[in-house]
């Protein structure tokens, strides 16, 4: 086991720059979620740890040895692919026990390890079985047996869990969970789903456009995201963003002319005038029966209903102000109709105030 | 695989008719060559063009045939010559495609193009030049020198460069983290998933090289260094004077009959490399 450090990594492809100068510190046992859009260097940053890209800049770190030039081989971590890579010439006990083979470990030795290692995962009947017949949840057990059967310093996860149907993958992603903490090893996990992110990591790194968005605990980002764009990347239904002006010191006009007056402590760091994004979660709007009054830093909206989507235990309602998109998030089964008019109500307490220019979070 | 596709009646009667006559037209010389080789003795030729068997078939041609050749030393030499130069075609062409496939450096696309080009030559042209190199080395007249001209092959680099293009990267990821350096990759990984290509290029390759004959007989002049086809021309030659029809198909079919019994057991993986190397 190992910490993992990323100090000032850089990464180009040619002339284009995908990492821009990442610094990470994931400790010892910890299981670490790199999440963000498609192409905003995620995997990148887990391939240079695994040494199947070099870094352009910066130093890596496992435990307290530098590896930028270590070979991947030495350098003690196991990685799940994506689609598995399981060699689909070799049975899984094969598969399991190449790496172990590869170093020189005897047929016996080979053996003990593979029998633990599928033990541990409840894949013991499927050793001599070849891939192509295993199904898609059995061969993702397979290649995580592949992974632990090394007993690894760090694993690494490459969106492992994207080939599986929704059903099998939250099974997986409980597995995969309860797994690491059984053996306690560094994880690193790659993914741009949020819902695993959220359910499975110590700690997530959003990653956008080459640097980390934030780095903190699920409910840091949940609660307390760092700008805009790790608000808006985390939630589902996501985070409602509503354009708003500032006027005079402390006063916030929204977008149907109604001002509300802000702390002032809460935007120190905006320019006056400057126009400031609202973002507000969808189970924190709520819908109440009548018009009223608003009381101080409560904001009340009467919207139009578009459209109403009933989970079972919640509904999701889906209204408009003006050209802004309104998602509202509310308990138990209720019925709306379309254009049906509902009152919104939230406190402001409850949003984040963001730059409209650079997204930054105001404070 | 079966062919679950349903036809209409009358384009399934096309259909029949078509292979019918192809297979007919294809398969009548071959025919003609297996009866007249069992065929006893005859002086004069009237009934020679008969393909259907009139006669107590007999094994005299093939006595005859098998005596009047040093057949043992034919098939030593052209199993020698054969699976000579698949054996080095094997490491050329599996070190080739994997540079062209997996590597990189200056001009990759160019030289590849470069090398597809011998195939647009005909081999003959390369003859004269080919024999002035070997006599040069001093190899001319031996085993060596009929198969030196083949060692590299466009056709199986290609082949193969293609198969290993088409192999996700993700395994070989895979066993740079297991732990193999590039040999072991191309040994452990690459060559393994690419099986069928290689059974493919080696069933092409051996075919290829035993019906090889305006090569080797440039080569050859010692008779015990002869391989099975130029064995058999200067064998028919002679019989071919008396119009012995009869030894000559018998000496044709025991020079064919090894190509045909291994493609009669590998039938199905020959059609099927085609069809993998094809469709990936």
């Amino acid at each position: 086991m190992a910490s993992v450090r990323y100090e000032n990594i850089t990464k180009s492809f040619g002339e284009v720059s995908v990492i821009k100068g990442v610094d990470l510190e994931i400790k010892d046992g910890e299981f670490v979620v790199f999440v963000g859009p498609s192409g905003c260097g995620k995997s990148t940053l887990l391939r240079m740890l695994a040494g199947l890209e070099d870094a352009s800049g910066g130093d890596l770190y496992i435990g307290e040895n530098k590896v930028n030039d270590v070979p991947a081989k030495n350098r003690n971590i196991a990685m799940v692919f994506q689609n598995y890579a399981l060699y689909p010439h070799m049975t899984v006990a094969e598969n399991m026990g190449f790496g172990l083979k590869l170093r020189g470990k005897t047929k016996a030795e080979r053996e003990k390890a593979v029998k633990k290692a599928a033990g541990i995962l409840g894949i013991e009947d499927l050793l001599d079985r070849q891939p192509r017949a295993l199904s898609g949840g059995q061969r993702q057990r397979v290649a995580m047996g592949r992974a632990i059967v090394r007993n690894p310093d760090v694993f690494l996860m490459d969106e492992p869990l994207s080939n599986l149907d929704a059903k099998l993958r939250t099974q997986m992603r409980v597995e995969i969970r309860k797994l690491q903490h059984r053996v306690g090893t560094t994880t690193i996990y790659v993914t741009h789903d949020q819902v695993e992110a959220m359910t499975l990591a110590d700690r997530i790194a959003v990653l956008d456009g080459g640097y980390v968005q934030q780095f903190g605990t699920p409910n840091e980002l949940y609660h307390n995201p760092a700008n805009k764009f790790v608000a808006g990347f985390l939630g589902s239904p996501a985070i409602n963003f509503i354009r708003c002006k500032l006027t005079g010191k402390d006063q916030l006009q929204l977008p149907d002319g109604q001002t509300i007056s802000i702390p002032a402590e809460r935007i120190k760091t905006a320019a006056d005038g400057e126009d400031i994004e609202i973002g507000i979660r969808p189970e924190y709007i709520d819908v109440i029966e009548k018009l009223q009054k608003p009381e101080s830093g409560t904001v009340i909206w009467q919207a139009p209903v578009s459209l109403a989507e009933s989970l079972g235990s919640e509904t999701l309602v889906y209204t408009h102000i003006g050209d802004h998109n309104i998602t509202v998030k509310v308990t138990g089964n209720k019925n709306y109709s379309e254009d049906q008019n509902v009152i919104l109500s939230f406190n402001i307490d409850r949003a984040h105030l963001f730059s409209t220019r650079d997204g930054r979070l105001l404070s | 695989m079966a062919n679950t596709r349903k036809r209409s009646f009358p384009a399934a009667l096309a259909f029949f008719v078509i292979i019918s006559a192809i297979t007919i037209i294809w398969s009548g010389p071959f025919l003609w060559m297996v009866v007249a080789s069992f065929k006893p003795q005859t002086f004069g030729g009237l009934d020679m063009a008969s393909v259907v068997p009139n006669f107590m078939p007999t094994l005299a041609n093939y006595e005859l045939a098998w005596m009047s050749a040093d057949f043992v030393g034919l098939y030593i030499n052209t199993l020698i010559v054969v699976f000579g130069i698949l054996s080095v075609q094997l490491v050329t062409i599996t070190l080739a495609a994997y540079a062209f496939a997996r590597l990189e450096f200056p001009f990759k696309t160019f030289l590849f193009y470069l090398f597809l080009l011998q195939l647009m030559i005909v081999p003959p042209i390369l003859i004269v030049p080919n024999l002035k190199t070997l006599v040069g080395l001093g190899l001319s007249d031996t085993l060596v020198a009929v198969m030196a001209p083949y060692f590299a092959s466009a056709f199986g680099t290609f082949l193969l460069r293609q198969t290993f293009k088409s192999i996700p990267r993700d395994f070989e990821d895979a066993a740079v983290i297991d732990g193999c350096n590039w040999f072991q990759i191309l040994r452990y990984v690459l060559l393994p998933l690419a099986k069928p290509a290689l059974v493919a290029f080696s069933i092409v390759s051996v075919v290829a090289h035993w019906n090889e004959f305006l090569w080797p007989l440039m080569v050859i002049d010692s008779p015990d260094k002869m391989t099975l086809t130029v064995g058999l021309a200067s064998f028919a030659r002679a019989a071919e004077g008396a119009a012995d029809w009869g030894l000559i198909a018998a000496g044709t079919m025991i020079v064919m009959l090894p190509l045909i019994i291994a493609f009669t057991l590998f039938q199905k993986q020959f059609v099927n490399s085609f069809m993998f190397s094809g469709i990936k």
